[in-house]
């Protein structure tokens, strides 16, 4: 059987800040278009001409072809990512890595955002709504401060989600973060009268941010999926730089991040082993 | 002149033929499967499997690589299920892989070693065997003996004595390479490899930390090519085992490099990461290369350096 060739050269459509710092990068790619699943991520080969590996990127969205990343810039790689212009080619892989499992049939959706986290999420809103999710979907933010909030780019033409604000600084918004978001909904809903079995909740953010998510979320046998970050090496499974400890199948040892997830369920994850 | 395609490019290790010289290096190449979206087996030489170890292991804290110029450092840690899981529940579909899959092994204890070449033996298929001697991330129970040249040889001598498999002793750079080399071919090698990766350091000065969770870990990447040159042509010429030669391959150029200096076959391993094609395309190039040289074998430009007598270590002078 021929290799299927998940690697292609993209054209940059869109390079951008969406916030102070956090860079949006959109390329058309019909092949990664074609094979996105919410959750998935792409490869990333940065052109600095000094670094080496790929990039790990979830994929936030795809419109048509587009396919559109949200990201920090932290170094020579990304400031590469920031100096793409119109029509550039950009390498990219994928996509890879197992994504949300759309639970449709849920009465609500809550989408749990720790910054960046919140990427992921919107893909996840879209696809949700186009396979018939008719409940309510939150997207809860969490970010430092209100000047850190995502500007209008990155959700141009979606519609019908519900924000809800968290900033470290308090400036908007709860005071607190992603997570204290989280439970404060909870515990509104529950005021309301809605069942939490009822609910589906999908986070994505840094690890401990899910981390809390999930000791919130797994003791009540909430429905939580995560989607985790990790520093990796080949995106595909083979180097093993983004193991971590799972509960899914105890011969195997540990999941990988790029493999197995970045998407797992909350309750598979041994927590105190991850990146530790 | 050959026509195109009818250049043989298929080598030989000891008994083992390989369909050309171009391998998959041990821990990036996963168990053979993790690629096939991009990589069909059947085009390659072969690839050695990560390293399987006496006992599971569940790898060092994250972060387990980080970024260098032109490289990468790693400290994975070994991260595998142990043996036992390895030949009950992989090795079945390893053995099947349409090219040869060449059996990684890593431990602390030179008794382990030979136990599990035991285990791979009475498993049926192991052809070959590659002793990781040297993995720098991993510390339990004291020294790594990838740098004693006696250790080495009494590692080898206990794999000897425990399977009949195409034994290759893999060489740590971070000591004297060829002392290292006499005395695994000493213990009974049939083959070497070599370089693993490095011992090197990189420091997020934000941080003030070091980049890997464990501080230090194994460099590879095109940083390290030249280094491994360097020792793949001293080794060639130290010992009369035939050599795989690795280190920051990832062009046919690169690879051309090691056949000249006297490798039989070579490794991609890091090139792999950002370029999932590079040992296709370092196949293609490779027989481009001998069909402009008129070469009927890839097996005539193994060794073809020329002035090889000539060169010296500068350094000393």
């Amino acid at each position: 059987m021929a290799p299927k060739l998940p690697i292609e050269i993209g054209s940059v459509r869109r390079s951008e800040f969406a916030a102070p710092g956090v860079g949006l990068l959109a390329f058309r790619a019909p092949g990664v278009a074609r094979g996105y699943r919410p959750g998935s991520f792409v490869h990333l080969r940065t052109g600095d001409g000094l670094t080496i590996l790929r990039r790990p990127f979830s994929i936030a969205r795809v419109v048509g072809d587009d396919v559109v990343l949200l990201y920090r810039i932290v170094g020579s790689g990304t400031d590469w990512m920031r100096a793409r212009n119109f029509g550039d080619p950009v390498d990219v892989m994928g996509p890879l890595g197992r994504g949300f499992e759309l639970r449709v049939r849920a009465r609500r959706s809550l989408l749990v955002g720790g910054g960046l986290g919140i990427a992921p999420l919107l893909g996840l809103a879209e696809a949700l709504r186009a396979g018939g999710h008719d409940g309510p979907i939150e997207a809860l933010l969490g970010v430092r401060s209100a000047g850190d909030v995502f500007g209008d780019a990155l959700t141009e033409g979606m519609e019908g989600l519900e924000w809800h604000l968290a900033t470290d600084d308090g400036s908007q918004g709860l005071a607190g973060n992603a997570v204290d978001l989280l439970r404060v909904r909870l515990q509104a809903l529950q005021d309301d009268g809605v069942d939490a079995r009822d609910l589906a909740i999908y986070a994505a953010g840094p690890e401990p941010m899910l981390e809390a998510a999930a000791h919130v979320c797994v003791p009540l046998g909430l429905d939580l999926q995560v989607s985790l970050e990790a520093h990796m090496g080949c995106g595909v499974g083979a180097c093993r730089a983004c193991g971590i400890v799972t509960y899914r199948d105890e011969s195997r040892i540990n999941g990988r991040v790029c493999r197995e997830g970045p998407v797992f369920d909350a309750s598979e994850i041994q927590w105190e082993g991850v990146g530790r | 002149m050959s026509e195109a395609g009818a250049v043989s490019l298929d080598v030989q290790l000891g008994p083992i033929q390989l369909r050309n010289p171009v391998l998959a290096a041990s821990g990036t190449y996963g168990y053979g499967k993790d690629y096939e979206d991009f990589v069909a087996n059947d085009t390659i030489g072969g690839f050695v499997t990560k390293s399987v170890t006496p006992k599971p292991r569940r790898g060092n804290p994250h972060p387990r690589v980080g970024e260098t110029p032109a490289g990468m450092l790693n400290s994975i840690g070994l991260e595998n299920a142990g043996i036992d899981h390895f030949l009950a529940h992989e090795w079945p579909d390893v053995r099947r892989e349409p090219c040869v899959a060449i059996l990684s092994i890593a431990a602390s204890r030179a008794e382990e070693y030979a136990e599990m070449c035991a285990k791979a033996e009475a498993a049926g298929g192991v052809r070959a065997i590659e002793v990781n001697l040297s993995c720098p991330n991993v510390k339990e129970g004291g020294r790594t003996f990838g740098g004693d040249p006696r250790a080495v040889e009494d590692v080898l001598a206990r794999c000897r004595a425990e399977t009949s498999a195409f034994l290759i002793a893999k060489l740590t750079p971070n000591a004297d390479v060829v002392a290292i080399a006499r005395g695994a071919q000493a213990g009974g090698a049939d083959g070497l490899s070599l370089i693993n990766t490095l011992l090197g350091l990189g420091i997020d000065v934000e941080r003030r930390r070091p980049l890997l969770a464990m501080g230090m870990g194994g460099l590879s990447g095109p940083a390290v090519k030249p280094v491994a040159l360097a020792m793949t042509y001293q080794v060639c010429r130290a010992v009369s085992l035939p050599v795989v030669g690795m280190g920051g391959i990832a062009t046919w150029r690169d690879a051309a490099e090691f056949l000249m200096v006297g490798a039989t076959a070579v490794q991609v391993g890091t090139a792999l990461f950002s370029n999932p094609l590079a040992m296709n395309q370092i196949i293609d190039g490779l027989r481009e290369y001998c069909i402009r040289e008129g070469y009927r074998s890839i097996r005539e430009m193994i060794g073809t350096l020329r002035s090889g007598d000539l060169i010296t270590e500068g350094i000393r002078a």
